[in-house]
C-alpha cells in the first residue's frame, strides 16, 4: 500500500529532470536540428562552441563575475546578518525586508532600472557594474543562508571566547569565522550558481564587454537556436557544478 | 519585607581584605518590564567556594553575566579583587566561566581549548603548552584524550576540558554555571569533589550557581539562596539549614515543618516517642530512612526515621518537638 | 553591541541595496516620467509627463496587466498543486534519504535555467499551457524547499497522537498537517505570485505572441522600440503588482 505512492513519488523526481537530460542529449547531436541524436552522437557542437571566441570570452567573462559576486555578496552578508540577528536596534525590520527585496523585485523592472544608472555612472559596458549588480541579487539567499548558522550555540562559544580573554577580532579569527566556514561555502556557491545562471536582468545590462554565457544564449535561443546552446547550456550548469566543487573543497569541510 | 536582599549579607568568615574577592553593590537587571534582579549586594571573600542557590528563573544566572561581564548592570557596581569592573568588557575582566553546555569550540582540540586563553593573550608558545599541559594533567585526561576534539570526549570528560580552560589563563575568578547539570548522577557526585579539589588547589576565588541544593550543601564553603531577583541569605551551609532567614530558604534547603507561629524544624530533629501524638498519614521509603508524614491536632507535620520500625496509614505515632531544634524564622518571604 | 555596530555591520549591505535596488527604482521612477527621446538618447531628460503612465490604461496594456495576473494566479496554483504533493513525499521518506529527494527536486535550478527552458521549448508545444508549466516548473523547486522545511517543522508524533485518537489517514492530514503547514503554503503561494507577474522565460520562450506579460512588454519597449520613458513606466506598474502580492498575503493573515 505505502509501496506504490513512494515509487510514483520518485517517479515524478526523476520525471522532473527530463527537460534538463533532455538538453543534455540534444547536446550531442551530429546534426543542426534540435532533435537528440538517433545514431552516433557527435562532439560537433562542443567544438564549434569552443571555438567560437564569442563563447569562451562569454565563459571566462560568467566565471570571473559569479566569483567576484560571490564573494562581495557573502562579505556584505555575513555582517548584516549579524545586525539583524544579534542586536535589538530600530532599523532591524526595515533591514531584514530590504535585504529580502531582491528577491521580490521582478528582473525585468529591475534591469530595467539599473540599466539607466549603469548608463549616467559610467559602469555600463563594464564588468564591475554586473559584479555589484549581481552581489545583491545574491544577497537575499547569502543572508539567509548565513542567518540560519548564527545560532544561540555560536552566540555562546563567541561569549565564551571573549570571556576568556580574546577581543573581538580574535572571536572573529579564531571562533566565528571557523564555525561558519560551511556557511560561508554554501552561500557563496549559492550566488555562484544565481550569478552563472542570471540571465533577466543581465540582459538589460550586456554589451559586447559584458556578455556572460546566459546574455549570449538567451537571445540566441529566442532567434536562432542550434545544439550550441544545448551545449552551453550544458557548460553552464558544469560551470555551477566547479564552482560548488572549489567552494566545498576551499571552505566546506565542516569544523566538527 | 524586601529589604533583606539590600542590607548586604557578608560571609559569616571575615574577608582577609575588605578590598579582595567579588563584591556586588546593589546591582540591578531588568529585560524590558520584567525586573530579574533587584538591588541586590554580595560579597564572596577571597578564595572562597561560593554556591549560588535558587530555582529556575531566580535570576541567578543573569547575575553571573553581569559578574562575568556578557550583562552590563543597569545599577549598581561589581567589583573584583578591589577593581570596579561594572563597565569593563568581558576579555578584560580575567573572569574564567564554565557553561552549564561547557561552550568548548568544537573545531579546536581539547588541548587548543585549554590554550585559548593563553594564545589570545599572547603568551608565548612554550608557556602555553607547559601551562596547558599541567592543567590537562591536573583535570586527569589522560595524554591521548588531548588531541581529541569535543565531540570525540565524554561528558565528564568535556567537562574538565572546561574547567581547566577557564583556569588556564590564572583567572582572578571562576564562575560555574550549573557545570554538572548535565552529567548522570554518579558522575556528578565524582565531579563534585573534583570541583573541591581543583579549587583547594588552584585557590580560585569560585562561584557556582546552581539549582540543586545538595550540590550546593556539598560543594560549596558558602552558600547564597536566592528568589525572585534578591539574595535571602549568604553564610555558610550549616547556618543557612539550621537557621534560615526566611521561610522560602527553610523550605528551599531541604526538607522543613513550617509551623503556624513562624518557627520551623527539620524532620530529622524529631524524635520518636514522647509526650505528643498524632496519627500517620502517608509514608515514604527512602532507603536509608523513612518520611513518616502525621496529623497532630490538625497540624501536618513530617518527620525522618530509621527503616527499622513499620509505619502504616492510621498508626497512632508519639513525637517531641525538641526546644533547642525549633528555629524562630526572623523575616518573612519579600513578594515576588 | 554597541550602540553603532549594527550600523557598521549592516553598511556593506545597505551600500549595495542602496545603489542597486533603491537608486534603479528611483531612476525607474524618474524616467518614467520624462518624454520619449527625441532623436538621439533613449528618453528626454528633465522633462515631466504623466503619458506613459496613462497609456498603461489603454485597452493594449489593460489586456497584458489582466493577463500577467491571471498567468500569475495559474503560475502559483500549478506550483502549489504540484510542489504541496511532493513536499509531503519527500518529508515522508527517511531521513537519510531525504537530502537526496530534495537534491533532485533542487538539480533543474542548479544546472540552469537555460538547460530546463531549452529542454522544455523541445518537448512542449507553444502556447499558454506550455507557458504556465514551464514558468511553474522554474518556481517548483523553490516552493517544494519552503514547504519541506515547513512540514518539517510539525512535530511526526502529533499525526500518530491523531491516528491513535481515531483519526483517518485523510482526517489525521486535513486536521493536523495542512493547518500547521499552511504558514509555509501562504508563503510559497506568495513568492509564487510574486515571481509569476514577473513571469518572461516562460511567456517568451514557449508561449504564442498571445502570452504577453509585462515583463515581456518591458524588455520590448527598452530594446524593440527604443522607448525607455515606457518602459520604465511598465516596470514600475511590474514591481508595484509583485510587491502587491507578496503584501497582500501578509495583510490578509495579520487580523
Amino acid at each position: 500500500m505505502t509501496r506504490w505512492p513512494s515509487a510514483l513519488g520518485w517517479l515524478v523526481l526523476l520525471g522532473l529532470l527530463a527537460p534538463v537530460l533532455h538538453t543534455a542529449w540534444v547536446s550531442f547531436s551530429p546534426d543542426s536540428f534540435l532533435t537528440p541524436p538517433t545514431g552516433e552522437w557527435s562532439l560537433r557542437w562542443y567544438r564549434k562552441f569552443a571555438e567560437d571566441s564569442r563563447w569562451s570570452a562569454a565563459v571566462g567573462r560568467s566565471l570571473f563575475v559569479a566569483a567576484m559576486s560571490a564573494g562581495v555578496s557573502v562579505a556584505a552578508a555575513v555582517p548584516a546578518a549579524y545586525a539583524v540577528k544579534r542586536a535589538r536596534w530600530r532599523g532591524r525590520g526595515v533591514l531584514l525586508v530590504s535585504l529580502l527585496l531582491p528577491a521580490a523585485i521582478p528582473p525585468a523592472a529591475l534591469g530595467m532600472g539599473v540599466l539607466p544608472l549603469l548608463h549616467r555612472a559610467g559602469l555600463w559596458g563594464h564588468p564591475l557594474g554586473l559584479i555589484l549588480v549581481h552581489a545583491t541579487l545574491g544577497l537575499p539567499v547569502a543572508f539567509l543562508i548565513v542567518r540560519t548558522h548564527l545560532t544561540d550555540r555560536l552566540a555562546e562559544l563567541e561569549s565564551a571566547a571573549r570571556g576568556l580573554g580574546a577581543n573581538r577580532w580574535q572571536v572573529a579569527w579564531r571562533v566565528s569565522l571557523p564555525l561558519l566556514r560551511p556557511a560561508l561555502a554554501a552561500a557563496g556557491v549559492a550566488v555562484f550558481v544565481l550569478s552563472v545562471n542570471e540571465a533577466f536582468v543581465t540582459l538589460f545590462l550586456a554589451s559586447p564587454n559584458t556578455e556572460t554565457v546566459p546574455a549570449v544564449s538567451w537571445p540566441e535561443l529566442r532567434h536562432s537556436p542550434t545544439p550550441v546552446l544545448a551545449v552551453a547550456s550544458a557548460v553552464t550548469a558544469g560551470l555551477g557544478a566547479i564552482g560548488m566543487v572549489i567552494g566545498i573543497r576551499l571552505f566546506g569541510r565542516p569544523a566538527r | 519585607m524586601p529589604a533583606t536582599g539590600t542590607n548586604s549579607p557578608t560571609a559569616g568568615t571575615a574577608p582577609s581584605s575588605a578590598a579582595d574577592g567579588v563584591r556586588l553593590a546593589g546591582v540591578s537587571f531588568a529585560y524590558g518590564p520584567a525586573a530579574v534582579v533587584r538591588d541586590l549586594s554580595l560579597a564572596v571573600p577571597a578564595d572562597a567556594f561560593c554556591a549560588l542557590l535558587g530555582p529556575s528563573g531566580c535570576g541567578k544566572t543573569t547575575l553571573l553575566k553581569m559578574i562575568a561581564g556578557e550583562l552590563v548592570p543597569q545599577a549598581g557596581r561589581v567589583s573584583v579583587n578591589g577593581r570596579d569592573v561594572t563597565a569593563t568588557p568581558p576579555e578584560a575582566r580575567n573572569i574564567g566561566t564554565v557553561y552549564q553546555s561547557y561552550a568548548l569550540f568544537p573545531h579546536l582540540t581539547a588541548w587548543k581549548n585549554v590554550a585559548f586563553g593563553l594564545e589570545v593573550r599572547g603568551v608565548p608558545k612554550a608557556t602555553v603548552a607547559e601551562r596547558v599541559e599541567a592543567l590537562l594533567h591536573r583535570v586527569r585526561l589522560t595524554r591521548d584524550e588531548w588531541h581529541r576534539r569535543p565531540a570525540q570526549l565524554s561528558g565528564g570528560q568535556q567537562q574538565r576540558v572546561a574547567v581547566a580552560r577557564a583556569l588556564a589563563f590564572g583567572p582572578d575568578l571562576l564562575l560555574l554555571d550549573e557545570p554538572l547539570a548535565n552529567l548522570d548522577r554518579q558522575l556528578r557526585e565524582e565531579m563534585r569533589v573534583e570541583l573541591r579539589r581543583v579549587h583547594a588547589e588552584s585557590g580560585t576565588t569560585t562561584i557556582l550557581v546552581t539549582h540543586d541544593q545538595e550540590e550546593a550543601l556539598a560543594a560549596a564553603d558558602l552558600i547564597g539562596v536566592m528568589y525572585a531577583g534578591r539574595l535571602l541569605q549568604l553564610g555558610p551551609p550549616r547556618e543557612v539549614y539550621d537557621r534560615p532567614r526566611t521561610p522560602f530558604v527553610a523550605r528551599f534547603l531541604g526538607d522543613a515543618n513550617l509551623l503556624p507561629d513562624g518557627t520551623m524544624i527539620r524532620p530529622e530533629a524529631i524524635p520518636v516517642g514522647g509526650p505528643r501524638q498524632g496519627t500517620v498519614t502517608r509514608v515514604t521509603f527512602h532507603g536509608g530512612f523513612q518520611a513518616v508524614e502525621f496529623d497532630a491536632d490538625g497540624q501536618p507535620l513530617k518527620l525522618h526515621t530509621s527503616t527499622q520500625q513499620r509505619w502504616t496509614v492510621g498508626d497512632p505515632i508519639r513525637f517531641v518537638l525538641p526546644e533547642s531544634a525549633v528555629w524562630a524564622i526572623p523575616e518573612a518571604d519579600p513578594t515576588p | 553591541m554597541t550602540r553603532s555596530a549594527p550600523l557598521l555591520l549592516s553598511a556593506p549591505a545597505v551600500a549595495l541595496l542602496g545603489g542597486f535596488v533603491l537608486a534603479p527604482l528611483v531612476l525607474l521612477v524618474r524616467v518614467s516620467l520624462c518624454e520619449p527621446a527625441a532623436g538621439r538618447g533613449f528618453y528626454t531628460p528633465d522633462t515631466f509627463t504623466l503619458q506613459n503612465y496613462a497609456r498603461l490604461f489603454d485597452p493594449h496594456h489593460r489586456s497584458i496587466v489582466a493577463f500577467t495576473v491571471g498567468f500569475a494566479l495559474a503560475v502559483a496554483a500549478v506550483s502549489l498543486l504540484v510542489g504541496y504533493p511532493l513536499a509531503l513525499f519527500i518529508r515522508g521518506r527517511a531521513d537519510r534519504w531525504q537530502p537526496l529527494a530534495v537534491g533532485l527536486v533542487l538539480i533543474p535550478k542548479t544546472a540552469g535555467t537555460l538547460a530546463a527552458v531549452f529542454g522544455l521549448q523541445r518537448l512542449l508545444p507553444r502556447g499558454l499551457v506550455s507557458a504556465a508549466l514551464t514558468e511553474a516548473y522554474l518556481i517548483v523547486p523553490y516552493a517544494v524547499l519552503v514547504l519541506v522545511v515547513q512540514l518539517r517543522a510539525i512535530d511526526p508524533t502529533l499525526t500518530a497522537a491523531a491516528r491513535g485518537l481515531g483519526a483517518s489517514r485523510w482526517q489525521a492530514f486535513r486536521r493536523v498537517t495542512l493547518p500547521l503547514s499552511w504558514p509555509g503554503v501562504i508563503l510559497a503561494g506568495e513568492l509564487g505570485l510574486a515571481w509569476g507577474i514577473g513571469a518572461m522565460a516562460g511567456p517568451l520562450f514557449l508561449g504564442g505572441p498571445a502570452e504577453m506579460t509585462l515583463a515581456v512588454e518591458v524588455q520590448r519597449q527598452a530594446f524593440e522600440y527604443g522607448r525607455w520613458p515606457q518602459a520604465a513606466a511598465d516596470a514600475v506598474a511590474l514591481a508595484v503588482l509583485a510587491l502587491l502580492a507578496l503584501a497582500a498575503a501578509r495583510l490578509r493573515r495579520s487580523p
